[in-house]
C-alpha cells in the first residue's frame, strides 16, 4: 500500500465518472420525450412546449448542453432542477444526506448482528441454532424488498395495530425520537436481506477456518476454544465479510430504491426514480455521480481494511 | 350538482356507541370551530407551484389555497365572485368589465390593484410564458387597468363564458413583481388566497399557514394545513386510517369499499365529467369510415367497463365527451353492448373477416390499459382482434399522443360544454388528435360562444352535440367518479365534480 496506489485509484474513479455521465447522458436523450414534454403533459399545445424549451435551454444542441453541465460541474454548479426548479445541489443534497442515515444504520446493525450470527452458525454447525439462522438466511435472501417492506407493514403498522408509522420522515434535528421510529421499518426492510447475505458469508467462511489446519493446531496446542475462535478464527474469516460487506453496498443502493418508494423516505433513490419519470437530466446525473462516487469509494475503503486485516495483503 | 356522500360503519359498532356514549353526537353538532391543522395525504409529489403550467393532482389544491383568481367555480359548477366582486358584459359579449373587491392585500402586505391583474393576463397571453390556461383565454385581445379596480378585457370574438375562463384553475392573479421571476414561482409563492406558503418540500410536505388577512371576514377556520406525500398506497391507507392524517385527497376504486366502510371515515364519490376515451384518427383507413368507429361503438361493453375498471364508481358514457353535469348537456341515447351488430356494421364497411389493429395505452395512470385490454375482450366477438401496446408515459407523450391513429386518451373535466368541445373537437381545438373537422360543427360552437341569449344557446349545443353523436369522433365509454374521503372529524370537506377547486378556507376541524 502506498499513495501512488492511491492515486491511481482514485483516477480510476474519476475516469469512471467521465464514462458514467456521457453514459447517462446518451441514454437519457435517446428515450424519447424531454422535461419540458413531462411538465406540460397532455396540457403541452405546441407553442407552450416550445416556450418551456426555450426557458429550460432543451432547444440547445446537445453537445452544448452537455458541455455547458460539464463546465457547470468543473465549477462546482450542478445546475437547476429542470423539473422542480431548484438548485440540483440542494435537492440532492438533502436526499443524499437522507438516504446516508438510512444506509448507515442498516449497514451498522447489519454488520453488527450478521457477524456474530454467522459465526454462531458455523461454531454450533449441524444444531438447531445453524437450521434456524439458515433457514431464516434463505428466506431472506429469497424475498425481495418490496415483499419484506408489504410484510412488515402488515405486522406493524397495520390501523388497529401501529406499533411504528407506515411511512414518513421527520428531520432528525426536529425530532430525533421521532425520526428513528421512523427509520425502524426502512432499516428492518433492508437490514433483512442485507444481513442473510453477510450471515452466510461468514458462516460460510469461519466454516472453512474452523476445519482448517492451523485451527486444529491451535487446538491441539491446548488453547481453550475461545481464545482458538476469538484470536485464530474470526480475524481470519473477517476479511471475505469485509469484502461481502462493500459489495453489498452496490445492493444496499439498488434496495433503497425501493425501500424509500415504499416508507415514503425522501432519499436518492426516490429522487432518482422521480428524475428519470420527468426526465429531469441534471438531478439524474448528479446522482448518478453520487451514486458512483459511493460505490467507488467504498470499494476502496474496504480493500484498505481487509489489507489492515490481513497482513498478507499487499497493494502495489 | 350531482354529489353523494356515502357514509358507512358497522351496524353493532355503531350501536354499542350510541348506548356507551348517548348524545357525544349533539354535543359536537355546534357551529364551526377555528384553529388546528389539516392533514392531507396525496400519492403524487407536487413538483412545483407556478400556477401558470402545473397539472398534478396534489398541486391544485395547493394553489387552491394559496392564490386567488378573478373569479372561482363553485360546487354548483358557476362562476362565482373571487377577487372580482362582480362583472358585466356588453351585450354582443365582446368587451367585459370586472370590479375588484377593495382593500385585498398580498401575502406579502403590498396592495392587489388592477395593474396585477393586467400584469397575469398579459403573461398567460404571452406566447413565451407556458401557460396552461392560454387556450381558454386566447381570445382576449387586450387588457387595461380602468382604475385601482376596475380592469376591462377586450375580446376578438364575442365569448359569453369568459368569467368561466377566468375562472381556470391556471389562471390565478400573481403580482406584477413576482413575474419578474418565473423561475422562482416554482418555489415561493405570494397569492391573495386564504392560506399561505410557509414550508415547500417537494419530496415529503407542503405546510401553509392562515392568511390573517384573507378577504373573506372569518375565514379561514384552520391554522394551518400540511399537504403530506406518500407514494406508496398502502403506507398513505395506513396513515390515513390510523388517523395520522386527516383527509385521503384522492381515493382509488379499489380501495373504495373498505375504506368507506372503516369507523370514522366519511368517503366522498362525486359525478365528476373525467373520462377515457378512444382515439381513433379519422384522416386515414379504417377510422375515416363512420361505420368502423360506430362498430367500434357497438362492441364496447359499458356496463362491464364500469363493473371491472371503475369497480361500479362511475357512470355508463355514450359517445359524447359532454358530461351530464354540464350546462346545456342532453340526454344521449344508450348505445348497448351488440357484438351480433357491431359485426355487421364492419362487414357492410368492407371487413367481413374483422379487422387486424393495434390500440396504443401509456402506463400511467393504471386505468389505460386496464381500458385497452377489456375493450380488447369484448371487441373481439365483433371481430376487433385488437393488439395492445402498451408504453412508459415517457413515450407515450413523445411518439404517440396526437399522432398514433388509435389510442387510449384521459381528460379531466372541463367546466363548459364550449371548453369541452374547443379543448378537443373543433377544427381549431387546442388537442385535435381525432382529424375529425367538421364546419357545420364549429360553426354552432362560434354560435353559441357569441350569444347570450339563453334560449338560442340551448338549441344550438342540443345541434352540435347530436353531430357528434352522428360522427362519433371519440368512443366514451364512461364517467369517472371523482373519489375521496376524510375522517368524520373533518367537517366541509369537499371537492369540485372538476377537481380544482376546493375551498378549504370552509373546512374546519371538530376535535
Amino acid at each position: 500500500m502506498n499513495l501512488s496506489y492511491l492515486i491511481r485509484r482514485l483516477g480510476a474513479v474519476v475516469v469512471v465518472m467521465a464514462i458514467v455521465t456521457v453514459a447517462v447522458f446518451v441514454i437519457t436523450n435517446v428515450l424519447p420525450g424531454n422535461a419540458a414534454l413531462m411538465i406540460l403533459g397532455e396540457n403541452s399545445t405546441p407553442e407552450n412546449l416550445a416556450a418551456l424549451e426555450r426557458q429550460l435551454g432543451l432547444d440547445r444542441p446537445l453537445l452544448v448542453q452537455y458541455f455547458d453541465w460539464v463546465s457547470g460541474i468543473l465549477q462546482g454548479d450542478f445546475g437547476m432542477s429542470l423539473r422542480l426548479g431548484l438548485p440540483v445541489a440542494q435537492v440532492v443534497g438533502s436526499a443524499f444526506i437522507n438516504s446516508m442515515w438510512l444506509a448507515g444504520i442498516a449497514l451498522a446493525g447489519v454488520t453488527l448482528i450478521s457477524i456474530p450470527l454467522g459465526a454462531l452458525a458455523a461454531i454450533k454447525r449441524g444444531t438447531k441454532y445453524d437450521t434456524i439462522i439458515g433457514v431464516f438466511s434463505y428466506v431472506g435472501t429469497a424475498l425481495p424488498e418490496f415483499v419484506t417492506a408489504t410484510i412488515l407493514l402488515v405486522l406493524f403498522a397495520s390501523p388497529g395495530n401501529t406499533i411504528f408509522p407506515a411511512g414518513g420522515f421527520v428531520e432528525p434535528k426536529e425530532d430525533f425520537l421521532a425520526f428513528l421510529n421512523h427509520a425502524v421499518l426502512p432499516v428492518a426492510t433492508l437490514g433483512l436481506v442485507l444481513m442473510a447475505h453477510i450471515s452466510r458469508q461468514v458462516r460460510s467462511e469461519m466454516s472453512e477456518v474452523l476445519s482448517s489446519d492451523y485451527v486444529r493446531a491451535a487446538r491441539l496446542k491446548g488453547l481453550s476454544e475461545r481464545r482458538v475462535i476469538w484470536r485464530h478464527t474470526l480475524p481470519n474469516s473477517l476479511a471475505p465479510a469485509v469484502a461481502v460487506i462493500s459489495l453489498n453496498i452496490g445492493y444496499l443502493l439498488g434496495g433503497i430504491i425501493v425501500v424509500e418508494e415504499i416508507f415514503a423516505w425522501p432519499g436518492l433513490g426516490r429522487l432518482l426514480i422521480y428524475a428519470l419519470q420527468n426526465r429531469d437530466l441534471p438531478v439524474i446525473q448528479a446522482i448518478t455521480l453520487v451514486l458512483a462516487v459511493v460505490y467507488a469509494l467504498s470499494n476502496l475503503i474496504s480493500d484498505l481494511v481487509i489489507a489492515k486485516l490481513d497482513p498478507r495483503v499487499r497493494y502495489a | 350538482m350531482s354529489f353523494l356522500t356515502i357514509k358507512r360503519r358497522h351496524v353493532l359498532m355503531g350501536l354499542a356507541a350510541t348506548t356507551a356514549l348517548p348524545s357525544l353526537s349533539f354535543a359536537q353538532s355546534s357551529g364551526p370551530v377555528a384553529g388546528g391543522t389539516l392533514k392531507i395525504s396525496h400519492s403524487t409529489r407536487i413538483a412545483t407551484l407556478n400556477p401558470f403550467i402545473l397539472s398534478g393532482p396534489a398541486e391544485y389544491p395547493c394553489i387552491d389555497m394559496i392564490y386567488s383568481r378573478l373569479t372561482r367555480i363553485g360546487f354548483d359548477s358557476q362562476p362565482q365572485p373571487d377577487l372580482a366582486e362582480s362583472w358585466e358584459a356588453s351585450p354582443d359579449a365582446t368587451e367585459f368589465t370586472f370590479f375588484l373587491r377593495a382593500g385585498v392585500t398580498f401575502h406579502d402586505g403590498s396592495p392587489l390593484t388592477a395593474d396585477d391583474v393586467v400584469a397575469t393576463y398579459e403573461a398567460i397571453l404571452n406566447p413565451d410564458i407556458p401557460s396552461a390556461a392560454t387556450s381558454v383565454l386566447d381570445m382576449i385581445v387586450s387588457v387595461e387597468a380602468v382604475d385601482d379596480l376596475t380592469v376591462r378585457f377586450t375580446l376578438a370574438a364575442p365569448f359569453a363564458d369568459l368569467p368561466y375562463s377566468t375562472a381556470h384553475s391556471n389562471a390565478c392573479i400573481v403580482s406584477r413583481a413576482a413575474l419578474d421571476d418565473l423561475t422562482a414561482l416554482e418555489t415561493v409563492a405570494n397569492g391573495t388566497g386564504p392560506f399561505k406558503l410557509e414550508t415547500y418540500d417537494s419530496a415529503r410536505i407542503v405546510r401553509m399557514v392562515k392568511n390573517e388577512d384573507y378577504f373573506v371576514e372569518g375565514r379561514p377556520y384552520l391554522d394551518a394545513v400540511e399537504m403530506m406525500l406518500f407514494p406508496d398506497l398502502a403506507a398513505e391507507t395506513a396513515n390515513f386510517l390510523s388517523g395520522t392524517t386527516d383527509v385521503m385527497l384522492t381515493v382509488q376504486q379499489a380501495d373504495y369499499e373498505r375504506i368507506a366502510a372503516s369507523a370514522g371515515i366519511e368517503a366522498q364519490r362525486v359525478n365528476s365529467g373525467r373520462y377515457v376515451c378512444v382515439v381513433m384518427r379519422q384522416d386515414a383507413e379504417p377510422w375515416n369510415d363512420v361505420r368502423v368507429r360506430k362498430a367500434l361503438a357497438k362492441a364496447v361493453d359499458r356496463e362491464l367497463l364500469v363493473a371491472i375498471i371503475l369497480e361500479g364508481l362511475g357512470r355508463p358514457a355514450n359517445d359524447s365527451i359532454v358530461a351530464p353535469e354540464l350546462e346545456y348537456a342532453t340526454e344521449k341515447p344508450e348505445i348497448t353492448y351488440d357484438p351480433e351488430g357491431a359485426r355487421a356494421l364492419l362487414a357492410e364497411a368492407g371487413y367481413p373477416d374483422g379487422i387486424n389493429l393495434t390500440l396504443v395505452a401509456s402506463d400511467r395512470p393504471a386505468i389505460r390499459s386496464q381500458m385497452a385490454i377489456v375493450i380488447q375482450q369484448t371487441a373481439a366477438a365483433a371481430g376487433f382482434n385488437l393488439e395492445i401496446q402498451t408504453m412508459p408515459h415517457d413515450t407515450y407523450l413523445a411518439n404517440a399522443w396526437m399522432k398514433a391513429p388509435f389510442y387510449i386518451g384521459y381528460w379531466g373535466m372541463q367546466p363548459t360544454i364550449d371548453a369541452t368541445y374547443n379543448l378537443l373537437l373543433t377544427s381549431e381545438a387546442s388537442y385535435q388528435d381525432t382529424e375529425w373537422k367538421n364546419a357545420e360543427f364549429d360553426a354552432l360552437i362560434n354560435a353559441g360562444r357569441s350569444t347570450t341569449d339563453e334560449a338560442e344557446r340551448v338549441r344550438i349545443y342540443a345541434e352540435a352535440q347530436a353531430l357528434e353523436l352522428e360522427d362519433t369522433p371519440y368512443i366514451v365509454p364512461f364517467f369517472e367518479d371523482v373519489l375521496t374521503a376524510s375522517s368524520t372529524e373533518t367537517k366541509s370537506w369537499q371537492v369540485a365534480p372538476i377537481s380544482r377547486y376546493f375551498y378549504i378556507e370552509n373546512v374546519w376541524l371538530d376535535r
